[in-house]
């Protein structure tokens, strides 16, 4: 018995560590929400309370606060957003589908209503408070809420009995730097929260199934047809839910992970696609970067005609697919791209929470990135179709090429030129300019890198600073010259062979002087390796410093030049040609007439299509 | 007659007359290199003296391909002009009615092939195969109204349906629908075609109707007979991409090359057959009523 007690003590006393080791925050905790709502699915409607605790964790006081009221932006067609985005507005007008947030009430918790010192602005809310809050101070404010839930807007509503609820709070901006980063919802923009605590009790039909950020904690029937779910989520920044009778449920795990997949009843078939992707990426993080530091992830797989696809939200993330995908094209990895690029963010935005406003690279570029490798490594080509493949990497390329050069990378996510140049910028050339660090530094080095970058700015909200100089710090080297160029610069990259001779010396025969010409066509200078071919299989490797527009090598050899590459192993995937890096001799006609036979039958079905007319 | 003689007619009749087969093969021929000829300069230009011109020869790299497209973007619209595309569509459409002329009138008459009599029919046709043209073209665009109206009917009522299959299934039966309809224009305008040759016929809106008649009068026989040429041009199809697809090693340009030029008189043979059947079955049921 004594022994029995001796080691129970014992257990307890190993326990307190572990316990306090547990209890230890992930992150700076600035804000703890209790919220809780009511789900009325026969207005359309959420009513909602919510205490939140804000800790002005500046230096500063603050003498006002701002919140965000998303929504908002599908109040009517005269908010920020649907003048950005018209054709959101005609399908919300269509579908009479406008959505909103009204403050019904809002005080300090027990303490002065603020209710007239509100400035509403869409969907930014300001109040000022009777007193500046000050540093290291915590404000509690009370606020009741209705929200109506639009219907066809963007990340959020519902579609039939599918119900998505994000930025669907009245949720605190981020102080940071000495301002409010407070902005208006702007179609290219994604979000910026604080770290904290969330304790959400949602109350809806007793039939219906959900899937939320955090973890469940209790779950009652209220006896009158509906049911409340309390969900308790640490150290993210941000509170996602999704409810639907009618969706699947499959669950699995990854080490300490569990994974809870919300699917549509007809992609039953695509259950173990999705799970292998996020089991996939899990290991891939695991080993690459760091283990999830959260229990769950649900990943929840949209309804059809519904816009809440491909999202990314802490411990919940949205995929896509389509009952046909597979079916029709079999070759391509649609679940398995969007699962795992939306699970990168668990990791670039969801811990390393950078400012999705003002840079957005840093999470979508980053996270591209992730996924390109990770696609890789699992998959192969994310194309195959008709004998031809098509990598990721290449998909990304495709994206850039389009608008290579019309914003910098470093751009305000509202004030790049389109939809176009922003996705190409933000996701694609964000994530070229990463592989071709790769390639220039090694893959061991950028390993390091990304894990430096993530151990040091977990849970806080790092800027593209921070990231070179990680970079500089892993390498040791000052890589300024790189970013200045391809993060905030609009320059091309463009590396060419332009011209080659190879003639026999008039004085020795069987000696030929032969010259290559590189040029540099774009304005973006980076070191490249040129390799020269000689027709007895001689090789020479030389580095040019791309400094000046041009230079010539020239060679005197017994062999005949045959070609001349630069950037032999395109490690330089920002290059926007890869077709002028090199440079033969002799005409490749073979090449030249396979595909131009191709294209001629190509003409001649068109042609024998329009016959048939005739 | 029944269908399988009039095929087998047809099958002998467009052998008796490989020469039009010829003519119109090497038009189609004559017009893609036409065609062609811009590209494939661009992309000697591009890829001919480049490592990426011995890659493609031996493996389709889309990262070349993606290059080559976008990179060349501007020659290729320059040398592209969509003018140019519309005339040279329409030039190629007008003379394919010219030589429907030749080969229907041939096929009626029966006589021996020579160059004459060939333009001889393809110009006494010409103008009656233009007006039927223009008029099967207003029944095309009356398909396509109706498809977009159906589409949005069909959008409408099904926006709020989960049933992703159903929908699926819904759109697939609405492109089975236009293929129908249009091959049924497509039919009904052959037999247009083959009553203006054989009665004489100038009132080409008057033919248009009786044809319509025709084939609603005769309808299994009529549509079995074009099934089973279309059967034989799926089949031919299919041949043509497994041969490609399995046997052909792509590297092997001049292999590839003729199979697609084989393939290709396929599809003149099975246009003209299309002709020549219709037309067995036509006289064998039209001298039966008179």
């Amino acid at each position: 018995m004594f022994k029995k007690s001796c080691a129970l003590m014992l257990f307890i006393l190993l326990l307190i560590p572990v316990s306090l080791a547990v209890a230890q925050p992930l992150s700076q905790r600035v804000v703890y929400y209790q919220i809780s709502v009511r789900l009325d699915t026969d207005q359309k409607m959420l009513y909602g309370n919510e205490v939140v605790s804000f800790l002005n964790s500046s230096e500063n006081p603050l003498p006002e606060l701002y919140l965000h009221l998303y929504w908002n932006a599908f109040r009517n067609d005269k908010s920020y957003y649907i003048q950005k985005s018209p054709g959101v507005g005609r399908r919300l007008k269509r579908l009479d589908g406008w959505g909103w947030v009204d403050i019904k009430s809002f005080r300090i918790l027990d303490g002065p209503d603020l209710m007239e010192q509100l400035e509403i602005d869409n969907t930014v809310l300001k109040v000022t408070l009777p007193e500046p809050l000050q540093p290291q101070q915590t404000i509690k404010l009370s606020i009741e809420f209705e929200n109506k839930i639009p219907k066809g807007a963007v990340r959020a509503g519902y579609i039939r009995d599918n119900y998505f609820f994000s930025q669907w709070f009245p949720k605190m901006a981020v102080y940071l730097d000495g301002e409010w980063k407070a902005f208006q919802y702007h179609p290219h923009c994604e979000f910026f929260a604080d770290f904290g605590v969330y304790d959400v009790e949602m109350t809806l039909p007793v039939d219906f199934v959900v899937g939320s950020s955090g973890m469940p904690v209790e779950e009652r029937d209220n006896r009158d047809g509906t049911k409340t779910l309390h969900f308790h989520g640490e150290d993210i920044h941000d509170f996602t839910w999704t409810a639907d009778p009618d969706y699947g449920i499959a669950r699995d795990r990854y080490q300490d992970t569990e994974i809870i997949l919300l699917y549509q009843p007809h992609h039953a078939d695509q259950v173990n696609r999705h799970l292998h992707a996020v089991k996939a990426a899990l290991e891939y993080f695991h080993h690459w970067i760091a283990p999830f530091p959260f229990p769950r992830i649900t990943v929840v797989d949209p309804p059809y005609g519904g816009v809440s696809g491909g999202m990314e939200y802490p411990m919940l993330i949205t995929a896509g697919t389509s009952w046909a995908i597979d079916k029709l094209i079999p070759g391509v990895l649609m679940p398995e791209l969007v699962t795992i690029h939306e699970f990168g963010h668990e990791y670039w935005y969801g811990i390393v929470a950078n400012n999705e406003f003002e840079e957005a690279w840093l999470d979508e570029g980053i996270t591209s990135y992730s996924e390109i490798k990770i696609i890789e490594a699992t998959y192969g080509p994310a194309l195959k179709w008709n004998g031809m493949k098509m990598f990721d990497r290449v998909a990304s390329r495709l994206s850039y090429l389009t608008t290579p050069r019309r914003d910098p990378i470093y751009t305000k996510s509202w004030e790049f030129y389109d939809g176009t140049s922003y996705s190409g910028m933000v996701y694609a050339k964000a994530a070229l300019v990463l592989l071709t660090l790769e390639n220039l530094l090694g893959e061991e080095t950028m390993n390091r890198i990304m894990r430096t970058y993530y151990e040091r700015y977990k849970f806080t909200h790092p800027k593209t600073e921070d990231f070179i100089a990680v970079v500089n710090e892993v390498t040791g080297r000052d890589m300024s010259w790189y970013f200045d160029q391809v993060i905030y610069g609009t320059g091309a990259v463009d590396y060419a062979i332009a011209s080659l001779s190879s003639k026999e010396d008039e004085e020795e025969e069987g000696v030929y002087l032969s010259k290559v010409r590189v040029e540099r066509l774009g304005e973006v200078v980076i070191p490249v390796q040129i390799l020269v071919s000689f027709d007895n299989g001689e090789q020479e490797r030389e580095l040019w410093d791309g400094k000046k527009r041009w230079k010539e090598f020239t060679y005197r050899k017994n062999a005949r030049l045959l070609s001349a590459e630069v950037d032999p192993q395109h490690k330089i995937w920002l290059d926007k040609d890869f077709i002028n890096n090199s440079r033969t001799m002799e005409y490749q006609s073979r090449g030249v007439n396979r595909l131009a036979a191709k294209l001629l039958f190509w003409w001649q079905s068109v042609l024998h299509v329009l016959a048939s007319f005739s | 007659m029944s269908m399988w003689k009039s095929f087998g007619k047809g099958n002998c009749q467009t052998r008796r007359y490989w020469q039009v087969l010829l003519i119109i093969f090497l038009f189609n021929l004559v017009v893609a290199l036409l065609l062609t000829f811009p590209f494939w300069n661009i992309l000697g230009e591009s890829v001919g003296y480049s490592l990426a011109g011995k890659e493609i020869a031996s493996e389709l790299n889309m990262k070349y391909l993606t290059d080559f497209f976008i990179n060349e973007q501007p020659s290729l619209t320059a040398s592209y002009p969509m003018p140019l595309l519309l005339g040279v569509g329409i030039i190629y459409l007008l003379l394919n009615t010219f030589f429907a002329g030749g080969a229907i009138g041939l096929f009626h008459r029966e006589e021996r092939f020579t160059l004459e009599s060939f333009f001889r029919e393809s110009g006494r046709w010409f103008w009656r195969f233009l007006r039927l043209l223009l008029i099967s073209l207003v029944f095309i665009a009356v398909i396509f109204l109706i498809n977009s109206l159906w589409k949005g009917i069909a959008g409408s009522a099904l926006e709020e349906s989960a049933h992703e299959p159903l929908i699926f299934w819904m759109k697939i039966i609405r492109y089975a629908g236009i293929g129908f309809f249009l091959l049924f224009i497509n039919m009904v305008f052959d037999y247009a075609k083959i009553t203006a040759v054989v009665s004489d016929e100038r009132r080409m809106i008057r033919t248009a109707l009786r044809s319509f008649g025709f084939v609603f009068s005769h309808p299994g026989r009529t549509m079995g007979l074009y099934y089973m040429v279309a059967i034989v041009g799926a089949i031919l199809l299919a041949l043509y991409l497994s041969v490609s697809y399995w046997v052909l090693p792509a590297t092997i340009i001049v292999l590839t090359l003729i199979w697609q030029q084989l393939y290709s008189v396929a599809r003149v043979w099975v246009r003209l057959l299309f002709f020549s059947s219709q037309m067995a079955l036509y006289k064998t049921i039209v001298p039966a009523k008179r």
